[in-house]
């Protein structure tokens, strides 16, 4: 049965991933966490540290409407919260379930796209009385992102095979909603433009005359997974080591980008990194 | 810290603000800068600040607050457990929707949340106190993905308000607590 491969990965995996996530859940005061990756032909890989609220999402179909299960094209890389998903369905449903019977009032969840054309996602979430959790999270948003990156890389190495062969095909199992359903993190397009129009109106841009710097920039794949990554790590060391290349590749990549961005130092290049990201361009 | 002078004035850049308010999903600012006793403020909505004003809600705000004002910080209404400034935004079990702070900005202006980060320069702090009239978690999922261009506008405001607090200081004074 397709909910049976659905569950899989929490059947097999619900303690390690509950034990990989304890310095995350230490620090925010997370009491559950979910794991996510959906390649690029739909193919889902879960695992839920609780395995009666996995088994709970199986049992009520929640997994039709949560939008963090989606096609990777209808996802963005970024945080959100569950609560400020507009989707009534989603929220009277899984979301009070969750809430009231499994104790999880404040979550959010981190999606990140794979080189493969997927994403991965992971979902924490907290009790009531917690509100450590969303204040770490607002001051220490970069330092959370490592630490959830750094998860992703551990957990990979644990789930590598599964990954390749007990894969679901999430799409029948999801039905329609699954192609069309906007992620919980979304960038919708009219917010970009406002992003845009600010930039160009706080004089962003500069007087360099590259005030087609946002519209026509273009950054090979390669480039923006460095990117994305160095963000974070401030370390190209720790790219080459996530992304199995060479230190001098990634140095190279690296001075493209600036060059491409037309940065004048690496302050220059994290600011202008951190703003393709908000544009979803990362 | 005595905060003995307050000066209020809104010559800012109008057009700009509501630039960040629509990237932001927010309806108002204030742009509080604290400067050896003296609170400077700048606000786009005179009718908020008035309410806290009148009421004396900045006698509890922690942001006004010589000991939580020593670190950068983003802090929302749930970030402190200072019990005086609950009880002022009305967050403590007792008062909660029936008065308080967050009660006035929900029930007259219906605002939903606001937002305070906090900068420090030299012996200058900066607070921004954005409210929001929308779902305060759409709100902090800006704060959390758009950091980049908030710090982008903080900065361009702080380069204004530097150049435009002299010449303004003259305008309006007022005293805000007495000794």
């Amino acid at each position: 049965m397709l909910t049976d491969e659905f569950f899989l990965g929490t059947k097999l995996y619900h303690n390690k991933l509950a034990e990989l996530c304890k310095p995350l859940a230490d620090y925010l005061g997370i009491t559950q966490g979910v794991y996510v990756n959906i390649d690029k032909n739909s193919r889902f890989f879960g695992i839920y540290t609780h395995s009666g609220l996995g088994q709970r999402v199986v049992e009520e179909e929640y997994y039709k409407t949560d939008p963090f299960l989606v096609h990777p094209n209808n996802i963005h890389n970024g945080f959100a919260l569950d609560n400020a998903s507009t989707e009534q369905e989603f929220k009277d449903t899984f979301l009070y379930d969750a809430t009231i019977n499994f104790n999880c009032y404040h979550s959010f969840v981190y999606t990140e796209k794979t080189s493969d054309g997927g994403y991965y996602g992971f979902a924490f979430a907290t009790a009531k009385d917690n509100y450590r959790m969303n204040n770490r999270l607002m001051n220490e948003t970069q330092i959370i992102k490592k630490a959830i990156r750094d998860l992703n890389n551990k957990l990979s190495l644990v789930v590598e095979k599964d990954l390749q062969e007990n894969r679901m095909d999430f799409a029948t199992l999801k039905g329609d909603l699954f192609h069309q359903q906007k992620g919980l993190v979304f960038n919708e397009q009219s917010e970009i433009k406002s992003k845009i129009h600010f930039l160009e109106k706080a004089g962003f841009l500069g007087n360099s005359g590259d005030q087609s710097f946002l519209a026509n920039i273009s950054l090979s794949p390669q480039e923006i997974n460095c990117l994305r990554i160095y963000l974070t790590t401030h370390s190209i060391k720790k790219v080459s080591r996530d992304l199995n290349l060479a230190v001098t590749t990634v140095a190279s990549y690296v001075e493209n980008i600036k060059n491409k961005l037309n940065c004048n130092n690496k302050n220059d290049l994290f600011e202008k990194g951190e703003i393709l990201c908000s544009l979803g361009r990362l | 810290m005595k905060i003995d002078k307050l000066f209020i004035y809104d010559n800012i850049d109008q057009q700009l603000c509501k630039d960040i308010f629509k990237v932001l999903s927010c309806n108002s600012l204030w742009i509080m800068n604290l400067n050896n006793d003296v609170l400077n403020m700048v606000v786009t909505d005179q009718s908020i600040w008035g309410d806290y004003w009148d009421k004396k809600y900045y006698l509890h705000d922690p942001i006004l607050n010589a000991e939580s004002n020593n670190d950068d910080a983003i802090l929302n209404s749930e970030s402190t457990d200072d019990a005086v400034w609950e009880i002022s935004l009305g967050t403590d079990c007792e008062s909660f929707n029936q008065c308080g702070f967050l009660y006035d900005l929900y029930k007259i202006f219906n605002v939903e949340e606001f937002v305070s980060i906090q900068k420090k320069i030299g012996t200058e702090n900066y607070c921004f106190r954005f409210f929001t009239k929308n779902n305060r978690f759409i709100f902090m999922n800006k704060l959390l993905n758009d950091m980049a261009i908030i710090k982008h506008f903080i900065n361009l405001m702080i380069n204004k308000i530097q150049v435009e607090l002299p010449k303004q200081r003259a305008i309006n004074t007022l005293s805000l607590k007495e000794n």
